[in-house]
């Protein structure tokens, strides 16, 4: 088996400043957060020290990835009836297209919005600042 | 190793309770996840370095979700696990295949098997060389698995 467990490290620490740009992004247009609430949410859930380690299984993964649990309202959560894996994966799919492992950091959010709306509107809920 | 650890392959699977409860019977094995290599239930080989690795994530998971650490122990006859129809992915198609199957499709191949993927910024998916080689078992290939161990892990003292 190959195995080559010391070999240089090959991303850039700058990883690190596009995962949370993407955060900063996505989280301000569909939960209205601001950049500090982000890093606040991003160091309680350990995925700042994770960022710090080029290295970190946590990069196997986007910022989308990470991000899609929060995107899910506390109250669907707390509901045992509802698949929370299966809505979870419903919401990252609604992200999976071209631009999916690669997210410009000036993406505009606002169809992904309506996007996850309609899902969370299957389960009777929506984002913060809904307006229907 | 005796003869009849000959016998068995064996393989890790890092997770949480809160992904994987007795509540919704998920003592066995769904293959619900998604990653490098489509649909399907990923695994480390069950030694130092995939059971580290599958902590890893499993500590990942839990700070995200909640509940506590824990280590699904496979394992499947070597005899079985060699006639797994089968895909080895290499560092060269890495990209391809992730690109092809990210979508959590399936591949069509009972186990493949090679390195785990990270995003580069340029945009390409690229080995993380940190990491042992994952093996995603899928359709006959989760069949075949048989649940060795589910182990609770406490951090404490580690």
């Amino acid at each position: 088996m190959q195995k080559y467990k010391n070999e240089p490290k090959e991303i850039k620490l700058s990883n690190k400043n596009y995962y949370l740009a993407i955060w900063n992004g996505l989280f301000k247009e569909l939960l209205g957060w601001s950049e500090m609430q982000v890093l606040e949410w991003a160091k309680t859930t350990g995925k700042l020290e994770a960022l710090d380690d080029p290295d970190n299984i946590f990069y196997h993964e986007n910022p989308i990835y990470w991000a899609t649990y929060t995107l899910i309202p506390d109250v669907l959560k707390k509901d045992e009836t509802i698949d929370i894996v299966e809505l979870e994966q419903s919401i990252l799919v609604a992200f999976k297209n071209k631009y999916y492992y690669n997210f410009p950091e000036n993406t505009d959010w606002r169809p992904y919005r309506a996007k996850i709306e309609q899902i969370l509107g299957e389960y009777g809920e929506h984002l913060p600042g809904h307006s229907a | 190793m005796s003869n009849q650890e000959a016998d068995w392959k064996y393989f890790v699977h890092g997770t949480t309770t809160s992904l994987w409860h007795p509540d919704k019977s998920h003592w066995k094995i769904l293959g619900q996840g998604g990653g490098d290599f489509g649909a399907g239930f990923y695994t480390f080989e069950d030694d130092k370095w995939g059971r580290e690795s599958a902590l890893e994530w499993a500590k990942l998971k839990m700070k995200d979700r909640g509940g506590h650490l824990l280590l699904v122990h496979v394992r499947i006859s070597a005899q079985e696990f060699s006639s797994l129809k089968r895909k080895e992915i290499t560092e060269q198609t890495l990209d391809r295949i992730y690109k092809k199957l990210y979508k959590r499709v399936s591949s069509g191949y009972e186990l493949v098997f090679g390195p785990v993927g990270k995003n580069s910024l340029e945009g390409k998916r690229v080995p993380n060389k940190s990491l042992p080689y994952q093996y995603k078992f899928e359709g006959g290939g989760i069949m075949k698995l048989e649940i060795r161990i589910l182990e609770l892990v406490n951090l404490e003292g580690k």
